[in-house]
């Protein structure tokens, strides 16, 4: 008899915690995507060739994560009109100095004196890079609020309140054909989602995983303006 | 808090520099490295954090060697004491300090990057000892914090900083104070 109460609590919590887990893997954030293309010269890529992508220097503010760099990278290989995409760090090293984060041409009216330098031409031909791609952009959060208490003592802990945020994930790429030195189109992907933490006792974090949407966005919308020859719809 | 401050960091930046895709100048230089760039030790200890020692005197033979060795047709290296007369085919000498090493980390700068700021300087004799130029090269570097142990996004930023003096000096040489004028004209009229 004296258990009994224990024993209630016991499974009073147990529901607790699965309506929770069932509550958090059901329930996701509220995001908004949105993705532009603007094509200005036809595409299209060989079997063998390749893109770079490259994030936009430092030196000039940028502050786009290697995260989403490599997010990036891999999505656009895989899956439907997947494309080759050439490693990052190979390719900088291969043409040392010049896209280094302080000496990389910063337009498309640079590109031709740098590809001019002996050895430069050479070196992207022997690697079939046809396309670099120039990604700029980073996540933000934008606003947040609420407020979440937590407490712990000898019968056990809980949290109660509400927290939350917004996150803006705002990236672009900008598209360089290397075959004829042209600025072949620039994708915009912008996903802002609002995270929340509701807790009665257990705190259940609905997550917007923003980056991961606009990543998953801008590698996708990447993979179609490369391979499809014409303009995008 | 007392851990954090009793904790220190040790750092020895190892890494391998590309080969430069220069055309060499005409010019056969000599290199001299003075033993406070070969030993060159960064320690630091910021408030509430822990201590670093940062060891960047094999990196920086090793990113000179490269970017002097692509720079050049020829490069002769100089002990501390050698005599020049002993290198009569030499058009100049060139002797790299590091001046200045900084760096901030991630709780010092409120964002999630480790940023490493350097200043070379780079001075350059004419074979009979004449300052040509003392030219100072300022460099960054950042890399983004990670869940591993931080030597590894110090490391990364330290690296991304002498890659970008390297890159500075090898695109800006020519156009350093009076190498043009004393240095590459009179190759020119020579070779």
């Amino acid at each position: 008899m004296m258990n009994r109460p224990e024993t209630f609590r016991a499974d009073e919590m147990q529901r607790r915690l699965c309506a929770m887990i069932i509550l958090a893997g059901t329930v996701s954030a509220c995001m908004t995507t949105r993705v532009e293309e603007t094509k200005d010269t036809a595409t299209g890529i060989g079997d063998e060739e390749s893109v770079v992508i490259l994030a936009t220097s430092y030196h000039t503010g940028n502050q786009t994560e290697d995260k989403f760099l490599n997010c990036v990278s891999k999505r656009a290989k895989q899956g439907t009109a997947s494309i080759n995409v050439y490693p990052e760090s190979e390719f900088r090293d291969a043409l040392f100095p010049w896209f280094e984060p302080r000496t990389a041409p910063q337009g498309i009216e640079d590109l031709p004196e740098l590809i001019s330098r002996p050895g430069i031409a050479e070196r992207i031909r022997e690697r079939k890079i046809r396309y670099i791609v120039w990604i700029d952009g980073n996540t933000d959060q934008t606003s947040g609020g609420g407020s979440l208490a937590c407490a712990i003592g000898p019968g056990g802990g809980g949290c109660f309140g509400l927290a939350w945020w917004e996150n803006e994930s705002a990236y672009q790429a900008v598209v360089w054909d290397l075959e004829d030195s042209t600025h072949a189109g620039v994708i915009k992907a912008n996903v802002t989602g609002t995270s929340v933490i509701p807790a009665i006792v257990i705190p259940v974090p609905v997550i917007a995983r923003t980056q991961a949407a606009a990543c998953k966005s801008l590698a996708n919308q990447l993979k179609f303006f490369i391979v499809n020859e014409g303009p995008s719809i | 808090m007392t851990a954090l401050v009793g904790c220190s960091q040790s750092l020895t930046v190892q890494t391998e520099f590309p080969t430069p895709v220069l055309e060499p100048l005409p010019l056969i230089v000599g290199i001299r490295y003075p033993d406070t760039l070969t030993d060159y030790v960064h320690h630091e200890a910021p408030p509430l954090e822990a201590e670093w020692t940062i060891h960047l005197g094999a990196a920086n033979v090793l990113l000179f060697d490269k970017l002097f060795g692509a720079m050049f047709i020829q490069t002769v290296a100089l002990e501390q004491d050698t005599s020049i007369v002993a290198h009569p085919e030499l058009d100049a000498v060139i002797e790299p300090t590091l001046e200045e090493f900084e760096f901030s980390l991630p709780r010092q700068s409120q964002t999630d990057q480790y940023a490493v700021w350097l200043r070379y300087n780079v001075r350059v004799y004419t074979p009979d000892g004449e300052l040509i130029c003392n030219w100072p090269v300022t460099a960054y570097g950042q890399a983004g914090a990670k869940t591993t142990a931080p030597e590894k996004p110090m490391q990364q930023a330290t690296v991304l900083a002498m890659r970008d003096a390297a890159a500075s000096i090898a695109v800006g040489f020519i156009n350093a104070p009076g190498i043009k004028d004393k240095l590459l004209s009179k190759t020119g009229d020579d070779k």
